[in-house]
């Protein structure tokens, strides 16, 4: 018996510790200090934000006239369209 | 900087110079990546496809036998006790289980920006975890089932799978410490999130209820706490963070609330693992646990939501996008179906829900509509993106593509409404009905006899013969192995569309746009050597 209350409320102490810990690591980081920057890290100058990065091999000129289409409508919206949905820190 | 003075291990290059690099280093960069995940992401995902294909066979002569009980009943080794629990561990830990980690390697890859190390080390990982799950299936078929929904292995084989988890848990904090990113990206949070719960909670029933086993109210809250969690917290994780990356990445637009997804983690982490109890809603145990599952189910709409609206919010406008990229279809398939049976699985935790719905069908349906269309779905569409890429290949056929997609997307919501249905008609049969459906539909007609079936309830519990219930859910069962039938072949589709791919069968076709080099050449002189 109470080797079940050693491992349940240790590893509820363990457990909480590392969350917390955890928590405390991405706050001191900065990892919530720019979320833009965290939406935009997955592309670069070479998969930019703008290109589609995958579709079926035979409708591949549909697709890039899809994507021309999306391009001009959005030139048309003001700039910054997605960012001002969320104010940057 | 203050971000690259807490990680000692981190190099100088931060994102703003990753910024500046010019694209033609980029490219070989990720190509190198990319290759260096082949060998051990495809062992992963040959052998999760293999379980798929066991799985789903399996599947079949569950379903069979639940409308066809003298299907192959002279085996002992395939009576329906046996088969069906080897069915659910083939599929869950080997296919999706597999897939997951497979998923898991390249895309740990990919958000640390570095080539993948000891693949060896994760061959021999995927090699043991393999020894492990025959060993836990024969064991089954043999009889040797522990009984426990979602733990049906006996120790032995988890003990072996516990040890592959190990060595990929350690290959994950290696490949994170080595990281050149100092953005860590949401889907690495869910990622390290999944491999940091599963050993947890896998170690934590093993002891409690195999090692030093507990009984009665403790044994049930238990294992529903770890078979609820299972699902939430590894297979939900994983299955978020590959949407995550890949919805953005297909369509080539960021996140729209990053904000939102790291709250949609934190909120996940809170309350997921309370709501275990909502399994055992009237059942003997006390009913303050029950309550609590029932507030953290519900809470579960704060998590799900702020996904569902990221994902919503970052595909609008984009929706045609989903004509022209398989990966598309099959995630934001998934991604909407999470969202689906999400909401469900909280509203079915309410008890005035759970009453009627219970023991039934109906729980199956939902079952299959979270491991499948919304988990196996994003697997199936996370494949399509990573495979070409570790391979140098694409696919080879598009229509094999394509009747992939159809045959299990409607196989799956085929699949979900013949057992909603039948579950709803057997757990009001069950409960309060006072005449059986076929009945009323015989004497009423189809439309009246329904709506009398719904409107004329009373109290009068165990009105309808057992036997007659049991009958009443034949078609549906017969319903539901078509379904499974469809599945299977969108699964065949593609089994043969990986085989193809990996073994270089069929003409060679590289080239834009699954990939991002313009032929063979560029190819070759990207990864140095052959592709």
């Amino acid at each position: 018996m109470t080797l079940y209350y050693i491992l349940v409320f240790g590893i509820l102490l363990l457990f909480g510790a590392t969350v917390i810990w955890a928590l405390w690591w991405a706050i001191r980081g900065g990892q919530f200090s720019d979320f833009q920057k965290g939406a935009t890290s997955i592309f670069d100058e070479d998969e930019p934000i703008g290109e589609v990065t995958d579709h079926f091999t035979d409708r591949c000129e549909e697709m890039k006239r899809e994507q021309q289409a999306i391009a001009e409508n959005e030139d048309q919206e003001p700039p910054g369209e997605e960012s001002s949905a969320k104010p940057r820190n | 900087m203050s971000q690259a003075s807490t990680d000692t291990h981190t190099p100088a290059i931060t994102d703003e110079s990753t910024h500046r690099e010019d694209a033609s280093r980029l490219a070989p960069l990720r190509a190198r990546i990319d290759r260096s995940c082949a060998v051990p992401c495809i062992v992963f995902f040959a052998s999760s496809l293999f379980w798929l294909m066991v799985g789903t066979i399996l599947a079949l002569i569950t379903s069979l036998k639940m409308h066809h009980p003298w299907f192959l009943a002279d085996i002992g080794w395939l009576t329906f006790g046996k088969v069906r629990p080897a069915h659910l561990n083939a599929v869950a830990f080997g296919w999706a289980s597999m897939s997951a980690i497979g998923v898991l390697l390249w895309l740990m890859c990919r958000l640390c920006m570095v080539p993948l190390r000891f693949p060896a080390m994760l061959v021999i990982a995927a090699g043991i975890w393999n020894v492990g799950v025959t060993i836990g299936l024969v064991a089954i078929l043999a009889g040797e089932s522990s009984g426990i929904e979602w733990l049906e292995f006996p120790n032995y084989a988890a003990f072996v799978l516990f040890l592959a988890f190990a060595i990929i848990s350690i290959w994950a904090v290696a490949t994170f410490a080595a990281r050149t990113t100092t953005h860590v990206y949401v889907s690495q949070w869910y990622m390290f999130g999944a491999l940091f719960w599963f050993p947890w909670l896998y170690a934590t029933v093993q002891i409690f209820l195999i090692l030093f086993p507990v009984k009665g109210v403790t044994q049930a809250s238990i294992t529903w706490w770890f078979g609820h969690n299972v699902l939430g917290l590894w297979f939900t994780p994983i299955g978020l963070a590959a949407a995550y990356y890949l919805i953005p990445k297909v369509i080539g637009r960021p996140i729209h609330s990053y904000y939102l997804s790291i709250l949609g983690f934190w909120t996940l982490a809170l309350f997921y693992n309370w709501a275990g109890a909502h399994h055992l809603v009237s059942g003997p145990v006390p009913a303050w646990l029950v309550t609590v599952s029932a507030v953290a189910s519900m809470m579960m709409f704060i998590p799900v939501t702020t996904v569902a609206v990221n994902h919503h919010m970052t595909m609008r406008g984009r929706f045609r996008l989903l004509k022209y990229s398989p990966t598309l279809r099959f995630v934001v398939f998934g991604a909407m179906c999470y969202t689906f049976v999400s909401f469900q699985g909280s509203l079915m935790s309410l008890r005035i829900l759970n009453e009627p719905f219970h023991f039934t069908h109906h729980t199956i349906g939902h079952a299959h509509l979270g491991l499948y269309a919304f988990f196996t779905m994003i697997m199936f569409g996370s494949m399509y993106y990573i495979v070409p890429r570790l391979t140098g290949r694409e696919w080879a056929s598009n229509n094999l593509i394509r009747i992939h997609f159809w045959a299990t997307s409607i196989g799956i919501a085929g699949m979900f409404i013949v057992l909603t249905i039948g579950g709803m008609i057997q757990g009001f049969e069950l409960n309060q009905a006072s005449e059986s459906l076929s009945v009323l539909v015989r004497e009423h007609g189809l439309w009246s006899g329904t709506k009398e079936f719904f409107a004329g309830f009373e109290a009068q519990n165990g009105a309808v013969p057992f036997l007659q219930i049991m009958k009443d859910t034949i078609p549906w069962m017969q319903l539901r192995s078509v379904t499974g039938i469809l599945i299977f072949i969108g699964h065949l589709a593609f089994f043969i569309l990986v085989v193809m791919n990996v073994h270089a069968w069929g003409r060679q076709r590289f080239g834009k746009p699954t990939l991002f080099v313009d032929d063979t050449e560029d190819y070759e002189k990207l990864v140095g050597g052959q592709p």
